[in-house]
């Protein structure tokens, strides 16, 4: 019995290897378009023994897609890996006049790429990123655009924008993805914008300011710190020597609470959008006077005020653009019976579609001082 | 038969092969002559000297029935054949015989050679009794007699080895052990036949259920302590003359991995103990295979953090995985091996050389990665953990086979290898008792036996596994009736 | 057939074991897409009906088991349909059990060979497994069945907590709205959650092994019932994480979920559930082999560890047969469609052949 054992383990023959030293491990790959030719890039790790080790970057030019992958196979001694792959960049011609999906498709199929992976909108190109030598402490630009979304996406106000989570939105009915915008400033990459997709295509961006609401809105997460502008009429009892016209708050965002309901689907929906926040001021532009327990309701209310009128306005881009990152859509469909909604009916309906604005703010303190 | 004759202290010379140191002394005593045979090389000669030959010499009236009544000497026997003459005498007796009598008298006045009481070598404890079993059977007992003052502990005399006679005691507490498990021990000890057995660890060997398998299937101790805990628990022990390990049975697993010290020390103290021990021989068996597989097929789960570290250190490294780790174990092995064959002193040394030389070496002259380094120790420091020194040794090659699995199939490889693994101890039995217990077959309130430990009031019930025929050892509520608070 | 000596008999509790693992297997990992495909975002209500029909099966089972000396379901059908008839019966069992054996076999190399080693051949993978089956019962026997499904039921049971993480990623308006399915629908899911929770038919053989049979009934159904738990719980959380489309191509939804799984000291922890997995899958490879040797001995009065050496072999080569996906996966239907069959309508007909022939008996008598 012990021999037949033995005889079939040895028998059943081994498995091709990968070994980890013979892998060009890719940390990132861009994907650009221009003209008809497609355009790749990747990052790859060469290890070296002196400890310092090196990524270099491989660019290759094809008409297909997939002809890239050959082209960059064929610039290295090393099989190209793409297990450890943290990012992936599109450019932004490619997304506006393509659509990114056959990419990151090929992304999904693959069973050596986890979902982790970040997916981002390079502005103008994403081969220029890719290429970039400004990397901080890391040693690799694939693990700096890796560390940079993922901070940012956790603590600001850039929403996630993993390789799951754009799948999951590209097929959700009445639901689009965002993704990050990275451009070059100095040479090193940063994030500016955050990209709106319609579908799998880039239509628009919308500044970091505006991305705030966006992912209160989309998924109520942590939203980081947020510049509140004031008008000082709104919160005169509070001024201390009126100077200028406006004052502005920096908020830090604690608790946040969201909750969009339908409450009207006929004859054009109606959404009740209710906000509830519950943080603490970081910084004031002027000297206010102490905020005690009675007068900080009305730096609340200005607060709100404010908020609502920039929310409003933050739908009102995203109506224009024709995209709906946050979900109504999603939400619609899922508040109605019996209803299996296409994307065409919604885009119909987007347009007409009504939305209320609730904001609650509270303020639970005030740093060390009042 | 007259033993008068010339010639009938021949044939007890012939049989014990013309023995140089075979000597007859006759004694003319009342008219009778008196023969003293004896092996001069054996015996204690102040002893024949006052208590066989003075003694004799003073008596009166000389006969062996007087004698025997009379002589101060604790054992003697009565022989009557020439054959039992010899045995005697080859055991260090001293053969009386008088003229005109058919039955002689055996008397012992053996002085046996032994070492004195050293603490123990290779189960060494911080806390708790030093004291360790000698090469002695006798001295062992009353080692034993000492710890264990039960009246109802047997010490049963079984005699094994065709040729090379061997005495064996099966020791045991009467109404504790399972007394199917004391037959089987008696019946596999009487089965035996075999013409000598040098070493108790050897008897083990003889007496286990799998002959194939590399797992020790009983327990060999040198502390009386521990075979006294493990008595009083409902096991069974078996004593080897001239050997100064006991065996152990039935033994389970996870007994291998328990020590007394585990008892002396505090609970928590041990449970943690017991954690570390067990993380380390998990460690020791599958960190290098893991390291393998994830190197050769899966550098898709390597952090990305840890992924340079591993990389840069691989870089230089001319060979497969495989080959690196199969290298760097032989090295640890070999220092090991090594270090157990020389002296103490010289060892120690050796291997402090032999280790940090040959691993800067090895990773300068890039053979070996340094992580490499740091598993393969780890995993030697993590099997020096398993208080049973059998085991330790069963796990460090236990390793082997799995490397090998995960450099065919890399963590499908591995997980093989523990399939296997599960099954083969699942199968494994120790005095027909499963090996696996307390886990398989599953007794929840063994556990704090063998994998934890609890506060000492839980233990009042012996182990299960053990199958006691009484199992209750005390009961912590009677004895801690509750008190008022302020009583 | 003799009832079995004490030695060879387990204790009660080990029956949850043996039911729940033998119920556990490939189903869980890519359950979800197929019953979302039938009843949407109701799919969890399916798995928890589906759950209730089988405590149902299970008591019908032992019901049937404790109405006559006949304790097992090749005497049952001899005593109920005569020598040759109630033969050809026991023979269809154990071919269902055959097949029921290999579709387990090559679900787990074809998703051991997409996830991790695209390159290695397919009968190595069916040749391994098949000889750790053997391996594993020549010598082993039922006890070693039982102590293989409980110890690798907690060699395994810790992902559940892992399940969790993917949570970070749900949209639970994904469930909304309750109760939408129609009727229809809600069947069709029922009736594709069966496929994934089938084995617990073991019952009808493991039976006559339990030491305090009175118990066996209440421990099955428990098993019974942390199967459906789980099956309901990784069900939920797929239909929150993935969207609805997304979900629909999702072949291994479970596994899928696993991806976005990361610990400081590991990521992708997919490929560590995978071989894992082997841990999950082996107690029904046993229980299946071992079942088919039982009926084997029942039909020709071999020894079982001589069956183990022609059912093994044959399965293998059964299961070299294939080669896509796409045949292997309407393969496996098959097999869930007799295991439909077999496991959650036949029992109810077997208990009332069962009661006409007792009566039919003591009315002769």
């Amino acid at each position: 019995m012990k021999w037949l054992l033995m005889f079939t383990l040895l028998l059943s023959g081994c498995v091709q290897p990968r070994v980890l030293e013979r892998q060009g491990i890719i940390t990132a790959a861009g994907f650009d378009k221009e003209g008809k030719q497609y355009k790749g890039a990747s990052v790859m790790l060469s290890f070296q023994t002196t400890g310092s080790s090196m990524s270099e970057v491989i660019e290759a030019t094809d008409v297909t897609s997939k002809g890239v992958r050959q082209d960059l196979e064929a610039q290295t001694s090393h099989d190209l890996g793409s297990g450890q792959i943290r990012v992936a960049v599109y450019g932004k011609e490619l997304a506006e006049k393509e659509g990114i999906y056959p990419l990151t498709d090929t992304l999904q199929r693959d069973a050596n790429i986890g979902s982790l992976v970040y997916l981002a909108v390079g502005d103008p190109s994403a081969v220029d990123i890719i290429k970039s030598k400004k990397t901080e402490d890391t040693p690799d630009i694939g693990t700096y655009l890796y560390r940079l979304i993922e901070k940012n996406a956790k603590t600001e106000s850039v929403l996630a924008a993993t390789l799951h989570e754009f799948i999951a939105h590209y097929y959700d009915v009445g639901k689009d993805p965002t993704l990050p915008c990275l451009t070059l400033r100095d040479g090193k990459p940063i994030i500016q914008h955050v990209a709106l997709f319609k579908g799998d295509r880039y239509v628009g961006r919308a500044s970091l300011d505006e991305s705030f609401y966006i992912k209160l809105l989309a998924s109520g997460r942590n939203v980081g710190i947020k510049d509140v502008p004031l008008l000082v009429d709104d919160i005169s009892p509070l001024i201390v020597k009126k100077r200028g016209k406006k004052v502005n708050i920096v908020l830090n965002e604690i608790r946040t609470k969201r909750n969009i309901t339908l409450v009207q689907q006929k004859p054009t929906p109606r959404f009740q959008a209710s906000i509830e926040i519950e943080s603490e001021i970081l910084e004031t532009s002027t000297k206010l006077k102490p905020i005690t327990k009675d007068n900080v309701h009305i730096l609340e209310r200005a607060i709100e005020k404010q908020m609502k009128k920039e929310v409003e306005r933050v739908l009102h881009k995203l109506k224009s653009y024709k995209t709906d990152p946050i979900g109504f859509g999603q939400i619609y469909d899922h508040s109605v019976r019996k209803l299996q909604l296409t994307p065409k009916q919604w885009d119909k309906l987007y347009q007409d579609t009504q939305i209320d604005v609730d904001v609650n703010v509270s303020i639970l303190r005030t740093g060390t001082i009042d | 038969m007259w033993f008068t004759k010339k010639n009938r202290v021949d044939d007890v010379a012939k049989l014990l092969a013309h023995s140089p140191d075979f000597m007859c002394r006759r004694i003319r005593c009342q008219g009778k002559i008196v023969n003293v045979l004896f092996l001069s090389n054996l015996i204690n000669h102040d002893h024949l000297q006052q208590n066989v030959l003075a003694f004799i010499h003073e008596q009166k009236h000389v006969s062996i029935d007087e004698l025997a009544r009379c002589l101060p000497i604790g054992a003697i026997r009565i022989c009557e054949t020439e054959k039992e003459m010899a045995s005697a005498i080859r055991d260090g007796w001293a053969v009386i015989s008088i003229e005109q009598e058919k039955r002689v008298l055996a008397v012992n006045i053996a002085e046996k050679v032994e070492r004195s009481l050293e603490k123990a070598e290779t189960e060494s404890l911080v806390l708790g009794p030093k004291i360790s079993f000698t090469e002695s059977i006798d001295t062992n007992i009353r080692i034993l007699r000492q710890n264990i003052t039960d009246k109802h502990l047997v010490t049963e005399k079984v005699e094994i080895g065709e040729r090379n006679k061997l005495e064996v005691r099966v020791v045991y507490i009467q109404d504790i052990a399972d007394e199917t498990n004391v037959q089987t021990v008696k019946q596999r000890l009487s089965e035996l036949r075999i013409d000598e057995v040098i070493d108790s660890s050897v008897l083990a060997q003889l007496l286990d259920d799998h002959a194939y398998t590399i797992f020790p299937q009983y327990l060999l101790t040198e502390l009386p302590d521990r075979l006294a805990y493990s008595l009083m628990k409902g096991r069974i022990g078996i004593f080897v003359d001239r050997s100064p390990t006991v065996i152990v049975c039935p033994t389970t697993f996870f007994s291998f991995f328990e020590t007394t010290e585990d008892i002396y020390l505090r609970w928590t103290m041990s449970t943690i103990l017991r954690a570390v021990r067990m993380l380390g021989i998990f460690a020791s068996i599958f960190l290098s295979p893991l390291y393998v597989a994830v190197i050769t097929y899966h550098y898709e789960v390597i952090p990305s953090a840890l992924l340079l570290t591993i990389g840069e250190s691989r870089s230089r490294v001319p060979f497969p995985p495989v080959i690196e780790a199969l290298f760097l174990e032989f090295m640890i092995e070999l220092l090991r091996e090594a270090g157990a064959r020389l002296p103490t002193k010289v060892g120690q040394t050796m291997g402090i050389v032999g280790g940090i030389v040959l691993g800067q070496a090895a990773v300068d002259a890039g053979f070996t990665s340094n992580v490499l380094i740091i598993i393969v120790a780890l995993s030697a420091l993590g099997s020096f953990t398993a208080p049973s020194y059998e085991m330790g040794a069963t796990i460090r090659i236990l390793r082997f086979p799995i490397i090998l699995l995960a450099a065919l199939w890399g963590l499908i490889g591995i997980f093989i290898g523990v399939s296997l693994l599960l099954i083969h101890l699942l199968k494994l039995t120790s005095l027909g008792r499963p090996y696996l217990s307390p886990v398989y077959p599953f007794r929840f309130a063994d556990i704090k036996y063998s994998l934890i430990r609890l506060p000492i009031k839980f233990y009042g019930e012996r182990p299960k596994t053990n199958r006691p025929k009484n199992s209750r050892r005390f009961s912590w509520r009677e004895a801690m009736k509750r008190k008022d608070l302020d009583e | 057939m003799k009832t079995p000596r004490e030695r060879l008999s387990i204790n009660a509790y080990l029956v949850f074991f043996l039911v729940h693992t033998v119920q556990i297997g490939l189903g869980i990992v890519g359950v979800q897409r197929v019953i979302f495909v039938e009843a949407r975002q109701d799919a969890w209500i399916a798995v928890l009906l589906s759950g209730l029909w089988i405590h149902l099966v299970v008591f019908v089972i032992c019901q049937t088991l404790k109405q006559t000396e006949h304790d097992n379901i090749f005497s049952l059908h001899t005593f109920v349909y005569g020598r040759v008839f109630g033969w050809m019966v026991n023979a269809a069992v154990v071919v269902y059990f055959l097949m029921a054996y290999t579709s387990i076999l090559l679900g787990y190399v074809e998703m051991a060979l997409t996830w991790m080693y695209p390159d290695f051949p397919l009968w190595g993978g069916a040749l391994i497994l098949v000889v750790l089956t053997v391996y594993a019962l020549y010598g082993g026997g039922f006890r070693l069945v039982a102590g293989v499904s409980f110890i690798t039921f907690f060699m395994a049971i810790w992902i559940v907590v892992v399940v969790f993480q993917p949570l970070k990623y749900a949209e639970w308006i994904h469930l909304l709205p309750i109760f939408e399915a129609t009727p229809k629908q809600m069947a069709n899911g029922v009736l594709k959650t069966a496929y994934t929770m089938l084995g617990f038919e073991v019952l009808y053989i493991i039976y006559p092994f339990v030491k305090e049979k009175e118990r066996a009934h209440r421990y099955a159904q428990l098993g019974v019932l942390l199967t459906t738990f789980l099956v309901a719980v990784v069900t939920v959380i797929a239909i929150a994480f993935f969207s609805p489309k997304q979900l629909e191509v999702t072949i291994w939804a479970s596994l899928s979920m696993f991806t976005i799984v990361k610990f400081p000291f590991i990521e992708r922890f997919e490929y560590v559930v995978i071989p894992l997995w082997l841990l999950v899958i082996l107690p029904n490879l046993l229980m299946f082999m071992w079942a088919m040797t039982r009926g084997g001995k029942a039909l020709f009065h071999v020894k079982q560890k001589y069956l183990l050496f022609v059912f093994g072999p044959m399965s293998f080569f059964v299961a070299i047969l294939f080669k896509r996906r796409a045949t292997i996966n309407e393969f496996i239907d098959q097999v869930g469609w007799y295991g439909f069959w077999l496991s959650f309508v036949y029992p109810f007909i077997l208990y009332m052949l069962v009661k006409y022939k007792a009566w039919m008996r003591e009315k002769k008598q």
